[in-house]
C-alpha cells in the first residue's frame, strides 16, 4: 500500500484488522478527499471519506452507491476477494467513486453505472 | 456524441480544463447534422438561383457562406435557432446595378417562389430564410467591386440606400492565417504534438467561441453587448499561437485589456478596424452608442477577474464556468465523464499515487473493472 501511496498510514492490530488513512484526488481538477480505510481479514473493506463532508444536492436525500452511515460502496461482492491487494482493487475504486460523486454534485447525474440505475440518485443522462 | 474528442484525461488540470472547454464549444457550434442541412439548404437556393425563371439566370454568380459559418465560430444563441449568414454574389460591377433594385428583386424572386414564398422576409442588407426549428439563412445580394479589386464586394444597404463596401472572403483568409501561422510555429517547438486529430478546432477558433458564449451571457441587453464582429477580430489580433483554448482566452482577455487602458490613456477609444478593409472601423457604433463602450470595459475587466478565478483551480470552477458560460458546461461535464467511462468499461484507466485517474501507463495502478453497488 505504501509502495503505491506513500500518502497512506496505517494502524494494524496484530495483522486481523488494519485502519489506512490518506489522501486521494481523484483528478487534477478536483478536491482532495482524506479517506479511511478499515478492513478486517477478510471481511470488505469499511471505506469512509473523513473530509470534506460528503454533500448531497439540494433536494435530494441520498448519496449514490453507499451503504448506511454514508461508508463508500465501491463493489459488489464477486468483485472483490481477500486475496486482492486494497492498493490493486479498492483504492482505484475509491478514486473512481470521488470523481463520479463530483459529477453528479455538478449535474445531478451518477455516469459510473452500477446497480439499482432506475434510483434517482443513480441515473445517467445518457 | 463527441467521438471526435479525446478523453484528454491526464493529471495535468489545464489539459483537463481544455477538455471540458472543447465539449463546451461542441455544445455551443452548429451540430454536424445541422451543418450538412444547411449546407444543402443553401445548395438548394443556389439551383434556384440558377434556375429556369430567375431573374439572375445566366449571369456568373455564385453562394459562400460568411461570419461564424466560414470562420468555424458559430455559437448557439440563448434564444432562437442558429442564425447563418451567406453572401450571393454576381460577377458584375456593382456601379452597373442600382442597389436597391437588386435587393428588391432578389426579395421578390424568392417571395414569389413556391418553396420559399413563406420563409423569406426583408432585412436590412439580407434576405432571411426561416426553415423553422432549424435555423436561419441570411443571404445578402452583392456585386463584385472591380475598383477595390481582389475578393471586395458592394452589398445593398437598405438604411444608406446606397451600396456598402465588404470583403467577407478577404476575413476569412486573414482570419485563417491568423488562426494558423503562429499555431503552427508554437506547435513545431513542442516536443511532443498535442494529441488533437487534424480535423479538430483550432484554439483560436474555441477562443472565439467561448468569448462570444461570454458576451451572450453577461450581457442581458444586446444593446450593450459588443458585436460578434469586433470581438473575432480583437481575439484573432490577439491571438500569438497558444496552444490550448484556456491559454488562447487568457491571451486574448489580457491583450485586450492591454488595448483599453492604452486607449484610455491617449483619451480615446479603442479602435477595431476590418482586416479585410483598412477603411472600416468595425467598432463604429460606439462612437454613436458610449455606453456600449463603458460597458464594454467593464464587461472584459470583470471576465477577467472571473476567468481568473477558473484558471485558479478547485472544486468550484465547474460552477464558476457555469456563469460564465451557461448550461453548456454541465453537458459538456457528463459528456467528460462519460467518455471516462467508456475508458474505464474498456481498461484504459489508470490512478496515479495521488488517487489521480489518468490513461494506462507504467506510473498508474490499472483501475480494474468493478461495479459501484449500495444499499438496496
Amino acid at each position: 500500500m505504501r509502495a503505491k501511496y506513500p500518502q497512506f498510514r496505517s494502524q494494524s492490530n496484530r495483522g486481523i484488522r488494519i485502519n489506512w488513512t490518506g489522501e486521494l484526488q481523484p483528478t487534477a481538477r478536483s478536491a482532495i478527499y482524506l479517506v479511511e480505510i478499515n478492513y478486517t481479514v477478510p471481511a470488505r473493506p469499511r471505506i469512509r471519506v473523513l473530509r470534506p463532508e460528503l454533500r448531497r444536492r439540494e433536494g435530494s436525500q441520498n448519496l449514490p452507491h453507499v451503504f448506511e452511515d454514508d461508508l463508500l460502496c465501491v463493489h459488489e461482492a464477486q468483485d472483490w476477494n481477500a486475496t486482492m491487494m486494497i492498493a490493486n482493487t479498492i483504492v482505484p475504486w475509491i478514486s473512481g467513486w470521488l470523481y463520479f460523486y463530483e459529477v453528479w454534485l455538478d449535474t445531478g447525474y451518477w455516469e459510473g453505472s452500477g446497480t439499482h440505475p432506475h434510483r434517482p440518485e443513480h441515473q445517467s443522462a445518457a | 456524441m463527441a467521438a471526435t474528442v479525446p478523453a484528454f484525461f491526464t493529471d495535468d488540470a489545464q489539459a483537463q480544463l481544455d477538455d471540458l472547454l472543447m465539449l463546451v464549444c461542441e455544445e455551443l457550434q452548429l451540430a454536424p447534422s445541422r451543418y450538412r442541412l444547411a449546407v444543402e439548404r443553401y445548395g438548394a437556393v443556389s439551383r434556384v438561383l440558377e434556375g429556369e425563371g430567375s431573374p439572375f439566370r445566366g449571369i456568373p454568380q455564385s453562394i459562400y457562406p460568411q461570419g461564424s459559418m466560414a470562420l468555424g465560430t458559430t455559437v448557439h444563441p440563448l434564444d432562437g435557432p442558429h442564425d447563418l449568414d451567406f453572401v450571393f454574389e454576381l460577377g458584375i460591377p456593382h456601379q452597373r446595378i442600382d442597389p436597391m433594385a437588386l435587393l428588391g428583386t432578389f426579395y421578390k424572386f424568392l417571395k414569389g417562389h413556391g418553396t420559399y414564398s413563406e420563409m423569406v422576409s426583408l432585412k436590412n442588407r439580407c434576405v432571411r430564410i426561416t426553415y423553422a426549428n432549424d435555423f436561419y439563412l441570411d443571404v445578402l445580394p452583392s456585386c463584385k467591386d472591380l475598383q477595390l479589386g481582389g475578393t471586395c464586394i458592394q452589398v445593398p444597404d437598405r438604411e444608406l440606400a446606397n451600396w456598402s463596401p465588404s470583403n467577407p472572403k478577404g476575413y476569412v483568409e486573414w482570419f485563417r492565417d491568423a488562426s494558423t501561422r503562429l499555431y503552427i510555429v508554437e506547435k513545431a517547438a513542442q516536443p511532443v504534438p498535442p494529441q488533437q486529430p487534424a480535423d479538430e478546432k483550432l484554439p483560436l477558433q474555441l477562443a472565439i467561441q467561448l468569448m462570444k458564449r461570454w458576451r451572450d451571457v453577461f450581457y442581458p441587453n444586446p444593446k450593450q453587448a459588443p458585436i460578434s464582429i469586433v470581438l473575432t477580430t480583437l481575439v484573432g489580433r490577439c491571438y500569438r499561437g497558444e496552444l490550448s483554448p484556456s491559454a488562447a482566452l487568457s491571451g486574448a482577455i489580457a491583450r485586450i485589456l492591454g488595448a483599453i487602458d492604452a486607449a484610455d490613456l491617449a483619451g480615446r477609444r479603442l479602435v477595431v478596424v476590418n482586416p479585410s478593409n483598412p477603411h472600416e472601423d468595425l467598432s463604429e457604433r460606439w462612437d454613436d452608442n458610449p455606453d456600449a463602450y463603458l460597458a464594454f470595459k467593464a464587461g472584459m475587466r470583470q471576465f477577467s477577474k472571473d476567468w481568473g478565478r477558473v484558471l485558479s483551480g478547485g472544486r468550484e470552477t465547474n460552477r464558476l464556468l457555469e456563469e460564465l458560460f451557461g448550461e453548456p458546461v454541465m453537458k459538456a461535464v457528463v459528456q467528460q465523464a462519460q467518455n471516462i467511462q467508456e475508458r474505464r468499461r474498456a481498461n484504459q484507466l489508470g490512478v496515479r499515487s495521488s488517487g489521480v485517474i489518468t490513461m494506462a501507463s507504467g506510473g498508474a495502478t490499472a483501475l480494474r473493472p468493478n461495479t459501484f453497488h449500495g444499499k438496496t
